[in-house]
């Protein structure tokens, strides 16, 4: 409450900021000795309308009594205003879009990509600390353990408890598991897994979201012996259940459990990430201990007393965990409570989402980086536009206009430009972009109630990022254009020529400009090389042959009884399920191999520390950050993958004590180039980091086979293979060779699946290669996305190259002129002006190509390193070259034409 | 300054400042105008009718004390000169009672 009030003023501040420089101080005053004499006794609508009144009203009195002449200061304002910008400078900024269709065009694009491309790390930053899209959203909170070196932790069932008990900060708490699938079959047989939440008896009152049909759960549902209930999520409703509206009473079987549906949840309500099914939450539902493992992602969350804040629940809750850490120090001790916004707690990132961390900070320079490059452009085909205009701005000086009024028209000009381009920018952004990048890039990953659309304080930002690109694209070229004395542009204008020189500045801008694009070049050609560097690769796997499923069983059965979980049981379990399917798809007909693997060719793991036993380094170990693929023995001959140096994995290999592993050629070539691997023990562990968890096991590599990763990292993983015995992989991803169509087989897995045990689920079935293709789909629309700006980019540099040349090669027309009086031959003279040109091209050229190279290795190092090199290293160069020959076009053309009229004209003309 | 006549809002002000004395401002002149004309006007419109006003010579100005209620901001004080405006209000009120000369039993019927 309190932030709000300090807040209001700043309204008062901006009316008062509107009116005249002289005016301000006494009407702030006035303002706000009205504000606290007696509007803040009025009611709260009152007040808040009276406070919105007052900048509009401050334009308005702006604009009705712009012609009015201070009595104290004479004519002179201050700001824009005060140098006299009017109307008319927008209307003339609107008519130069007009006249000027090019630089419309092209200024209009660049700022239009520009500064959406500059807001989005901002943008995605702010869009994570939003408040929840209920009623009430603001107030609800995540709770959650923070431990050094360690994951963030949800508090276990009995803390739960207690702090639903004790803390009074919290209105109520609820708990919900997240991220599991269960089956959900219906009366007529049909089956088919569901994202299903597990939720205790609060979570519905929580979110403040009523049922559409029937009832949500309520905390009798939870209740130990309770008869099993569910609630539809409106997707699963109409697709699994017709939309019939007699749903409610109906018996579902949930996780090979009956359950009596009991309400339907209305749309867009997918809570707490993307579910679509709701049971109770039971007893097993909860890690009994905070520091055990597995964590199974379960959230606890509540939603805060009338008067409580997020620091006075925190501080309660630290006040209660120290109570618990007395108790008991052990679990307790090294564990800290936080209570965070309920996007960062679903997501575990620092409290005030990623704007920490330092990495983001380089990716938010490098978006606005790509802005400044594009004003500079635009900046520069304004100087020309400038130059072409300098006979009208020498007369408004003889009529009078001072250095700012005229800077100030050019201003408006470029901010007529800049907002309509930012407009179409953000209006593109909302509705194209950011739902293409929330389908494409974060499919599977964004909850869906996440807004990622254009925010009022993203539009506020873009606004201010609009006023900053007229003053870089509009004001330096004015000030440029109007730096001599009144009488010399005068002069000049006479003689109907420019008062801008291009001198050392139009050098000192085509230099940093085309080494900004040989940059920009770099980047794309790194990126471009990389995805196809990725897809050769691939070669030789005949994936459109295989089907792609996941085998999983949910962790803990629906509405089961038992109070903890037996991770020994459930790997037997799955592992027999396995091993089931595996025999009954061998007497399948039509079915080949089968593989089975953590991942079949993505590597969705960002990869670990792996310590390479070594007698050669310092401390008898090195270590390289690989990715870790667990595989059954069969797997690389289930997918027709031979083994190129050393064995495969064998039937023993699996639960054998000597443990074996394969690893891929970019391990070999990366980690131990031209060195023999074979024999030789690696083991994932980390001794770079302190509290890191205990080394794992050492395994001898037996074998080496070509890379068959499409990892959505920037550059192929190095991937280690160990080998797994059944049940050991959870889920269990499978690649099933089939004779005919893939897919055709998905329905006959799932019933082979739920007749070896109705609680176990296939899904995400899709023909292997399209589920390579789908998961390169992120990686594939970045990479276009990025491209088209990079293209955008160096299409932007070449035209301000062409129109700075092109302008500085005209404005020598008188010289030229004269060389040609004084009998230089016309070759002789081309070739001097082209000369500097290509000269300073080159110049940006040769500073380039090290910037870009530095960048793209400091980036990702181990592109150079590989066939990706060759791919940046000719298109840089093929884009240098084009540089230049766009240099030498821009020369030549004025020169040209320059000598073709008589040299007493071109020294009457020049 | 040439100008013979008052707008209405500014004929208002003047004459609310009349009623404070011949000397305030901005906010006691927006507040006697919504009390005893019934009118609502922020202070910053009032700010700026009597800046005007001052431009054209019909009143003067000075900065005064703060209050401080105002945050240590001051108070820039609003004198009328009477000779120059009091002939103009007078022209006003009379060209305002002739075109209602006759009209009034109008006002009655309705």
């Amino acid at each position: 409450m309190k932030r709000r009030e300090a807040g209001l003023p700043v309204l008062l501040r901006l009316a008062a900021w509107i009116l005249p420089g002289d005016a301000r101080e006494d009407v702030l005053g006035d303002l706000l000795e009205q504000w606290s004499g007696q509007v803040t006794t009025r009611a709260l609508p009152i007040r808040a309308l009276w406070l919105l009144r007052q900048p509009v009203l401050a334009i308005a009195l702006r604009v009705r009594f712009r012609s009015d002449p201070s009595p104290r200061r004479g004519l002179q304002g201050s700001g824009i205003a005060g140098l006299g910008a009017s109307w008319l400078d927008v209307k003339l900024g609107i008519r130069m879009l007009r006249r000027q269709p090019m630089l419309t065009i092209v200024g209009g694009i660049a700022i239009a990509f520009g500064i959406p491309t500059g807001l989005f790390p901002g943008h995605l930053q702010r869009s994570y600390l939003l408040p929840l899209p209920v009623d009430g959203g603001a107030d609800i909170r995540v709770i959650r353990y923070l431990a050094p070196g360690r994951p963030e932790q949800s508090p276990s069932r009995s803390d739960f408890e207690r702090f639903a008990e004790e803390l009074s900060t919290f209105e109520s708490l609820a708990a919900s598991t997240g991220g599991g699938f269960h089956n959900l079959v219906t009366a007529d047989g049909g089956s088919a897994p569901e994202r299903t939440a597990e939720v205790s008896g609060a979570f519905f009152t929580i979110l403040g979201t009523p049922a559409q049909l029937g009832r949500p759960l309520v905390p009798a549902d939870v209740e130990e012996g309770a008869e099993p209930v569910a609630v539809l999520g409106h997707d699963t409703w109409r697709v699994r259940f017709a939309s019939d509206p007699d749903v409610v009473g109906a018996s579902v079987q949930i996780g090979g459990v009956m359950h009596t549906v009991v309400g339907v949840m209305p749309e867009g309500f997918r809570y707490p990430y993307l579910e679509d099914l709701w049971i109770p939450l039971h007893a097993t539902g909860f890690a009994d201990d905070p520091t055990g493992l597995p964590n199974r992602g379960h959230v606890v969350f509540g939603r805060l007393a009338g008067s409580a804040s997020t620091e006075s629940a925190e501080a309660e809750l630290r006040t209660v965990h120290a109570r618990m850490a007395l108790e008991d120090p052990e679990t307790y001790g090294g564990l800290r409570p936080e209570v965070v916004g309920f996007t960062v707690g679903l997501f575990g990132s620092s409290r005030d989402g990623f704007v920490s961390d330092p990495e983001f900070m380089v990716v938010q320079l490098m978006f606005l980086l790509i802005l400044v490059v594009a004003c500079m452009n635009v900046g520069m085909l304004t100087l020309a536009r400038t130059a072409a205009r300098a006979p009208e701005l020498a007369v408004r000086t003889a009529l009078g206009a001072g250095r700012g009024r005229i800077v100030a028209q050019l201003f408006v000009e470029s901010l007529v430009l800049a907002g309509l381009a930012a407009a179409a920018g953000l209006f593109l952004a909302d509705r194209v972009a950011l739902p293409m990048a929330n389908a494409w890039l974060f499919d599977d990953y964004l909850p869906s109630w996440y807004d990622l659309g254009v925010t009022g304080t993203s539009a506020a930002w873009a606004v201010g990022l609009a006023i900053l690109c007229a003053a870089v694209v509009g004001v330096l070229p004015a000030l440029k254009a109007t730096s001599k004395a009144i009488h010399e542009n005068i002069q000049r204008a006479g003689a109907s020529r420019s008062s801008i020189r291009f001198g050392a500045f139009s050098s000192t801008l085509l230099v940093v400009d085309v080494a900004a694009a040989m940059v920009i070049l770099s980047f794309g050609a790194a990126m471009t090389g990389e995805t196809l560097h990725n897809a050769a690769q691939r070669g030789g796997l005949e994936l459109e042959h295989f089907l792609y499923a996941q085998l999983d069983l949910p962790r803990y059965p629906a509405a089961d009884a038992r109070q903890t979980f037996d991770e020994a049981d459930f790997r037997r379990r799955l592992g027999d399920i396995q091993q089931e399917l595996t025999r009954r798809l061998a007497l399948e007909p039509g079915v080949g191999s089968v593989a089975v693997g953590t991942s079949i060719v993505l590597t969705d793991d960002f990869g670990s520390a792996l310590e390479i036993e070594d007698d050669d380094a310092p401390d008898g170990g090195r270590f390289v950050t690989t990715s870790r693929v667990r595989v059954d023995p069969g797997f690389f001959a289930a997918l027709g993958q031979p083994v190129r140096e050393g064995r495969d994995f064998r039937l023993s290999d699996a639960g054998s004590d000597e443990r074996v592993a394969i690893v891929n050629r970019t391990f070999v070539d990366g980690a131990l180039p031209g060195r023999n691997v074979i024999g030789r023990r690696i083991r994932f562990a980390d001794r770079r980091r302190t509290n890191a968890p205990p080394p794992g096991p050492w395994h001898t590599i037996v074998g080496v086979v070509d890379d068959m990763d499409a990892s959505e990292e920037p550059s192929p993983s190095r991937v280690a293979y160990l080998v797994a015995a059944p049940g050991e992989i959870a889920p269990a991803a499978l690649a099933i060779r089939t004779d005919g169509d893939p897919e055709a087989f998905a329905s006959r897995l799932r019933e082979l699946a739920r007749d070896i045990d109705p609680s176990a689920t296939i899904r995400d079935t899709d023909r292997l290669d399209r589920r390579v293709l789908r998961g390169q789909g992120p990686l594939l629309a970045g990479i276009g996305g990025t491209g088209f700006l990079f293209l955008v980019l160096v299409g932007l540099s070449s035209s301000g190259i062409y129109a700075l040349l092109s302008l500085a090669v005209t404005q020598r027309t008188r010289e030229i002129g004269i060389r040609s009086a004084l009998g230089a031959g016309g070759g002789n003279i081309v070739r001097t002006v082209v000369s500097r040109a290509v000269l300073q091209l080159a110049i940006g050229v040769l500073l380039g190509l090290p910037l870009g190279a530095y960048g793209v290795s400091a980036v990702a190092p181990s592109l150079l390193s590989r066939g990706v090199a060759a791919v940046i290293g000719s298109t840089v160069l093929v884009g240098g070259g084009l540089m230049l020959l766009i240099g030498v076009l821009a020369c030549t053309a004025p020169t040209l034409r320059a000598l073709r009229i008589s040299p007493d004209q071109a020294l009457r003309e020049g | 300054m040439g100008r013979s006549r008052f707008g209405e809002l500014e004929e208002q002000v003047v004459l609310s400042l009349l009623r404070l004395g011949g000397e305030s401002y901005a906010v006691p002149v927006a507040e006697e105008l919504a009390e005893v004309a019934n009118r609502d006007v922020s202070p910053a419109t009032v700010y700026m009718v009597l800046r005007r006003l001052e431009a054209q010579g019909l009143v003067s100005s000075h900065v005064g004390d703060p209050l401080p209620v105002r945050g240590g901001r001051p108070r820039r004080f609003y004198t009328v000169d009477r000779e120059a405006v009091l002939p103009m209000l007078q022209r006003s009120r009379r060209a305002m009672l002739s075109l209602w000369d006759g009209l009034e039993p109008m006002l009655d019927e309705s």
